[in-house]
């Protein structure tokens, strides 16, 4: 009888679209989590690639704590060294900045987070970031996320006859703190499967 | 001296071509810093690393390579990066004529006690009047971040005096005096001197700090004259060799290192209070640069395989990294000066290695006060910091909430945030430069506060 069945229909169908709706939402901000679609409040011409953190495990990191030490086990990059260098001993350094309102990313204060280690594979960047590395918290002590909490964690080639290619477009990868807890804005989506086998 | 007579005259000539360019081409246009610099003056032996910690090495970034607005200026002692002295223009000095029985014939000369090290000037802040260099780390820096009042407006300059030396109480109160504050000392790492020879050598496995004592004071001539050469109580000793005359390389007296081979074995010798003419009394030494393999390598191979001198060990490791360059001083003459045209000359770059020489007990570590040790002594690689600096609440790089001693060199924030020396950049940078990262801070009491 369509007056008892229609209803039905109605429900189930209400209960799809609620479920089609609620995996869209999720989706949505999964998305918006790792690929960025939340706005990151600054461009940096020279970021030419994305970072992806990843465990010791071989996990996606995507958030943490503030104090976690290391705050990711591995950066990988995706931006290979280029190709008018000479690749032997190539190595990477992670980098953390401080994005202010409105300052060009170029004029960003920041530190070295990491010492240079020696990437497997020059074509993928990546490097070890180790339990004695500042925290989260340590960069945000010395260097107050002022702009909308955000952080800003570049990777940078060297080799020994060129030195840090400070010059050289890097890959980049912009995290956002917000109390005791950060979270991944805009990073990249490498797998993290094998990280430890790119750093040397 | 072992010099041969007929040509000492002869080498004090060579030794003025070999500085002559240094005389004419320590340009001193050297990077001026901004007010809000922090620079740094002082010892020659740790201005490599200091030079590391602020811009890197090879592939390792150093503070400034961040691109910060404000840098970590750390100049070097004598103008010279391998911290090689400079004199002044030899040719301005009376000559003499040898007639053949004194010198060669015709050929003129210059007395050495004539010569006169360079005083060469630097501009420690942009646009400011130039000063003579702080140099070495007692007289450029720890007196000279003491003496860094500003006077006349000249001063006011110095953030970090660089030295292996120890602030004394005394040091401490005239710093009060002329600062108006007392100083923190901060050691970024562990330095160690050792005794080198060539790689080639009579000398034995060791040398007890009794018997560098006893060669370098003159009782002790040859190799022989060691009690139980050629037995297993001095190991490595040849008996064929006991005839050998042992040749003592001793350092300028206003050599760093000089006055850490002093310190170290009045350390060892327990016995006796040890004082720089006692270790420069051996007929047979012959003074040379320190820190120089060529001050073995360059001597005549007879003279090469007794010769033994005191020897940094960071430096030796450093000069295995191919950091240090060959220069060409010695290819040249006075009236033809050489030098390495940069980029141009083949050769222009050659590597100076550690090739040719070696140290003895090269692993050893800690020090040991007897005389019966292998002879052996640390030395500290200390910032000297203004009190005022420390606790200074004006941040220093735009943004950050850290002064320039938080962010450098010792943040008193237990918790907070390491400074750059003890970052993983930081420490490794240091061991680039061939010394031990070792942590300490000294407070303006002069006691250790950290660890």
């Amino acid at each position: 009888m369509t007056t008892t069945t229609a209803p039905r229909l109605t429900r189930a169908r209400l209960l799809a679209a609620g479920l089609a709706v609620g995996v869209v939402v999720v989706a949505v901000v999964v998305v918006l989590r790792v690929t960025g679609e939340r706005t990151v409040p600054y461009e940096d011409a020279r970021s030419a690639g994305l970072l992806t953190l990843c465990s010791a495990d071989g996990k996606p990191v995507v958030e943490g704590k503030v104090d976690d030490r290391p705050f990711a086990a591995f950066a990988l990059g995706e931006t290979g060294l280029p190709p008018e260098y000479d690749s032997a001993g190539t190595v990477a350094t992670l980098f953390a900045y401080q994005p202010r309102e409105g300052i060009d990313a170029g004029e960003f204060s920041g530190v070295p987070l990491t010492a240079a280690g020696l990437v497997a594979d020059p074509a993928k960047p990546a490097v070890a970031i180790a339990e004695n590395v500042w925290s989260v918290a340590d960069f945000t002590t010395a260097f107050p996320a002022t702009l909308d909490g955000y952080v800003q964690l570049r990777l940078v080639l060297g080799t020994p006859g060129a030195g840090t290619l400070t010059e050289n477009p890097y890959d980049a990868a912009d995290i956002r703190v917000d109390g005791d807890s950060w979270e991944l804005v805009r990073g990249g989506s490498a797998s993290c499967t094998g990280a430890a086998d790119l750093v040397s | 001296m072992l010099r041969r007579k007929t040509t000492g005259a002869a080498l004090v000539a060579l030794a003025t071509a070999s500085t002559l360019a240094l005389a004419h081409s320590p340009a001193e246009a050297d990077f001026s810093p901004q007010p809000q610099d922090v620079v740094s003056t002082g010892s020659d032996i740790i201005q490599n690393s200091f030079n590391f910690l602020a811009d890197g090495y090879g592939a390792l970034p150093g503070y400034n390579t961040a691109g910060n607005r404000y840098r970590f200026v750390n100049f070097d002692s004598s103008g010279d990066a391998q911290g090689r002295s400079a004199f002044t223009d030899p040719r301005l000095l009376n000559t003499i004529t040898g007639n053949g029985t004194v010198g060669e014939n015709g050929v003129k000369y210059i007395k050495q006690s004539d010569l006169r090290l360079l005083n060469p000037a630097i501009s420690l802040r942009a646009g400011a009047p130039l000063v003579v260099r702080p140099s070495g780390g007692g007289a450029g820096g720890r007196d000279a971040i003491i003496a860094d009042k500003v006077d006349a407006g000249i001063g006011g300059w110095i953030d970090i005096g660089r030295s292996p030396n120890s602030l004394s109480t005394p040091n401490q109160n005239l710093a009060q005096t002329n600062l108006g504050t007392k100083l923190f000392t901060v050691q970024v790492a562990t330095d160690r001197q050792l005794i080198a020879t060539a790689t080639t050598t009579n000398a034995p496995t060791a040398l007890t700090a009794d018997q560098i004592y006893k060669i370098y004071k003159g009782e002790y001539d040859t190799w022989g004259d060691i009690p139980g050469w050629g037995t297993g109580t001095v190991p490595g000793s040849d008996p064929a060799k006991a005839g050998e005359t042992i040749i003592p390389i001793i350092l300028p007296t206003d050599a760093g290192m000089w006055s850490i081979f002093v310190t170290n074995v009045d350390k060892q010798i327990t016995s006796a209070t040890v004082v720089s003419s006692d270790l420069r009394a051996n007929p047979n030494r012959i003074e040379a640069q320190q820190n120089d393999p060529t001050s073995i390598t360059a001597l005549p191979p007879g003279q090469q395989a007794n010769a033994i001198m005191p020897f940094p060990r960071g430096r030796y490791n450093l000069l295995g990294t191919g950091y240090y360059t060959q220069t060409k001083e010695f290819t040249g003459s006075l009236a033809t000066p050489v030098t390495n045209l940069y980029n141009t000359d083949a050769g222009h770059r050659t590597a100076a290695g550690n090739n040719g020489i070696k140290l003895l007990d090269f692993a050893s570590t800690g020090d040991v006060a007897d005389p019966a040790a292998p002879y052996g002594g640390n030395f500290p690689y200390n910032a000297f910091i203004r009190a005022t600096d420390v606790t200074s609440n004006t941040a220093w790089q735009p943004g950050s909430t850290l002064n320039w001693v938080e962010a450098l060199f010792y943040n008193p924030d237990p918790d907070g945030p390491l400074p750059f020396v003890r970052s993983a950049a930081g420490i490794a940078l240091l061991e680039a430069a061939g010394v031990t990262p070792d942590y300490r801070v000294y407070d303006t009491s002069n006691a250790q506060i950290f660890p």
